[in-house]
């Protein structure tokens, strides 16, 4: 895999574009350069042909060609190219607290294009691409399609997100998330719950046999906590507020913060769901990377 | 006590209400950052919010502290020390009245008892003894000095007769107080019984009127002194047969030898300026400590050799006296004539010859009123007597101290700023 100039993956220079599907292409063309074909040899009942293979013990009886029995009187396995592609929904966190900006980015904007990168590349290996955009209890779903008017019609609702409210308790993502075929779920969001709402939609879904990916994304600040002097902290979902001396709090902070994210990472593996951590100031590489390789586990485990 | 060279600038004090102001505006409204969650700041302990009001106060206060020297600095300062040093009561005797009389003894006992330091009225105050009176002491000079060796505002008790003789200058305007206790004179040697004066004036017929003028005043001076001056007018070439204890020389020519030599044998001669070259002089003259009345006219521009006992406004001298054996030369560089001096119109006239014509050692003394002699007294608030401690490198030093102290601080509080 190779990549083109690491300034194509820079999140603030692509949203600076202001336009999703351009910055959405730019990021998974720097990525996708040199990306083999998303068709991987398997067994099964696929069209197209790919080879014969001696009959090994435990293999399917029913993939066993007969014909060919009948010639040379061994047995063989017909194995054909299959299908790879799978159903991928994005679930995108835009509940309030996602509107925290870090030197000028918001939080929402870093994941709505990540969102729409994913959505890309999903849609270039043959994918049907969905969207769940959760905004309180304005949630805007897409049914997974494979066409190029979905694509853009998911990029169209993406840039028409803006973000409102908390997230909703599962019985009001049920409709839209449990419907339809099982697929690769990727879930992003900055994990700022009141309980544990979100790791409990991400539990449900793996409990409906979904392959759930969350994606964590963070502010480099929140990460890193440069704050310095008395601030007052004010938290986007609640209007609560709390002023604290920032150099004072820093150390607690911080170790607080990596107890934290250590729990929620094993918490969501526990699930089990595959979790990526993100920090709004990095590359998207990272991002699709994790994506491709859980795709490809769902793909083959299907 | 701190002087300020330009208090004025003290006004910018109020430019310490510029860091207070920022302090407070940029304090209320403090910094909000909106983030996700605060539920990890929740287990901070609430006291940190009290510790930023403590640290911040700190670091202004060290700012407006330099302001504040910075002001002062501009506002010039400096340490006066006069206010340090306590008033102090000085009896001062004048030398010679101790020998005389038990009611001096007695004051000067009382005076000790309340606490004055007796001293003696004589060039750097001694400590008080039997020493003998100097008749050229002149006591407003001794007191001004004594004025400025005490703190202002300090007492000086004077006991010294009330002399005319010693009472030279003007009168002195004190930071002290004084008290003047008059004591009796001291005694003069016995005046002998004036000799007559045997005075010959030798004149050039072109200064006849010069001569008419000295004769004049040396009349004056018969008539006021009673003292007893036989005066004859010679003609110039009369210098071999002239017996004489006084003579004037009042010819462009130098005197003959036959004077000189009366001269050096104990008799005292008056030349008058033989130059030709005089030049027009403006002012006044002046007689050894005070000034005339008198307006000079025209002098010569060379001077004459000797101790000056007349001088003119720019202190060359007009009369000197030098010593030539037993007797005096006294050198007159200006002539005895009103379009030279108007001197000789004026009334000084005799009383300067009655000071030629008799030394001033034998002069007698001269009572003084008590509210004559006794210098005035400044109000406390005067000039400094001595020269205030400049505090302008200190104040330096503290403001660079202040600031790098002030820097130490501001980094110091500040480990992960940029």
């Amino acid at each position: 895999m190779t990549y083109a100039a690491p300034q194509s993956f820079d999140p603030r220079i692509l949203t600076a574009l202001r336009n999703l599907p351009l910055a959405a292409r730019t990021a998974v063309d720097g990525f996708m350069f040199g990306v083999h074909p998303s068709r991987i040899p398997g067994p099964g009942g696929g069209l197209e042909f790919s080879q014969y293979r001696s009959y090994q013990p435990g293999d399917d009886l029913r993939h066993i060609d007969w014909k060919l029995f009948g010639r040379s009187d061994r047995y063989f396995v017909r194995q054909s190219e299959i299908e790879t592609s799978v159903t991928v929904r994005l679930v995108v966190d835009a509940s309030a607290s996602m509107s925290a900006e870090d030197d000028g980015l918001s939080l929402f904007d870093y994941a709505r294009l990540l969102a729409a990168a994913l959505a890309l590349l999903a849609h270039r290996q043959g994918d049907a691409v969905g969207l769940t955009a959760v905004a309180g209890d304005t949630i805007r779903s897409l049914p997974p399609r494979r066409h190029q008017q979905d694509l853009q019609r998911l990029f169209y609702t993406l840039e028409q997100v803006t973000p409102a409210g908390a997230w909703p308790p599962w019985q009001r993502l049920e409709a839209h998330l449990a419907s339809g075929v099982r697929g690769l779920t990727v879930v992003i969001s900055d994990l700022h719950e009141r309980g544990d709402e979100i790791r409990a939609a991400a539990a449900r879904l793996a409990a409906l046999r979904h392959e759930v990916l969350v994606l964590h994304v963070t502010t480099r600040r929140e990460a890193e906590f440069d704050y310095t002097g008395p601030v007052v902290f004010e938290e986007l979902e609640t209007g609560h507020r709390i002023e604290v001396d920032a150099e004072a709090v820093r150390d607690e902070y911080l170790r607080g913060l990596d107890r934290a994210w250590r729990d929620l990472s094993r918490a969501i593996q526990e699930i089990p769901a595959a979790y990526h951590r993100f920090r709004a100031d990095e590359p998207l590489a990272e991002a699709l990377r994790g994506f491709l390789q859980q795709r490809a586990r769902s793909s083959r485990e299907r | 006590m701190l002087g300020l060279a330009t208090p004025l600038w003290l006004l910018g004090l109020a430019s310490l209400a510029l860091p207070l102001a920022i302090h407070f505006w940029s304090r209320r409204p403090s910094r909000v950052a909106k983030v996700g969650s605060i539920r990890l700041l929740r287990s901070a302990p609430p006291a940190t919010t009290r510790s930023l009001r403590l640290q911040d106060p700190w670091l202004m206060l060290l700012r407006m502290t330099i302001l504040a020297l910075i002001v002062l600095l501009l506002a010039g300062p400096s340490l006066e020390r006069r206010r340090v040093e306590s008033p102090v009561t000085w009896a001062l005797v004048a030398p010679g009245s101790g020998a005389r009389g038990g009611g001096l003894r007695a004051r000067l006992d009382s005076l000790a008892a309340t606490g004055a330091e007796i001293r003696l009225l004589a060039a750097g105050f001694p400590p008080a003894g039997e020493t003998d009176a100097d008749p050229e002491a002149n006591y407003w000079a001794l007191l001004r000095e004594a004025d400025r060796a005490v703190p202002p505002g300090s007492h000086l008790v004077v006991l010294a007769p009330l002399d005319r003789g010693r009472l030279r200058g003007t009168r002195p305007t004190l930071a002290s107080s004084v008290t003047w206790i008059p004591t009796p004179a001291p005694p003069v040697p016995p005046n002998p019984l004036a000799p007559e004066r045997r005075v010959a004036i030798f004149a050039a017929p072109t200064r006849d009127e010069d001569a008419r003028y000295l004769l004049a005043g040396l009349r004056a001076v018969g008539l006021a002194d009673g003292a007893r001056l036989s005066v004859q007018r010679l003609p110039l070439r009369d210098t071999a047969s002239v017996s004489a204890d006084w003579i004037a020389w009042l010819a462009p020519a130098p005197a003959p030898g036959r004077l000189e030599f009366l001269a050096a044998g104990g008799a005292t001669l008056l030349t008058e300026a033989a130059d030709p070259r005089a030049q027009a002089a403006e002012g006044r003259i002046v007689f050894l400590e005070r000034r005339s009345a008198a307006k000079l006219h025209r002098r010569p521009p060379d001077l004459a050799p000797g101790a000056p006992l007349w001088t003119d406004e720019a202190g060359r001298p007009l009369l000197t006296v030098e010593a030539v054996g037993r007797g005096h030369r006294l050198r007159l560089t200006t002539r005895l004539h009103p379009s030279w001096t108007d001197l000789v119109v004026r009334p000084e006239m005799p009383l300067e010859l009655a000071r030629l014509l008799h030394p001033p050692a034998r002069e007698a003394s001269v009572p003084v009123a008590l509210s004559q002699a006794a210098p005035h007294t400044r109000e406390a608030a005067g000039g400094p007597s001595r020269p205030p401690i400049d505090l302008h490198w200190p104040l330096w030093t503290v403001i660079l101290l202040t600031v790098a102290l002030e820097r130490r601080l501001a980094l110091g509080r500040r480990p992960n700023a940029p």
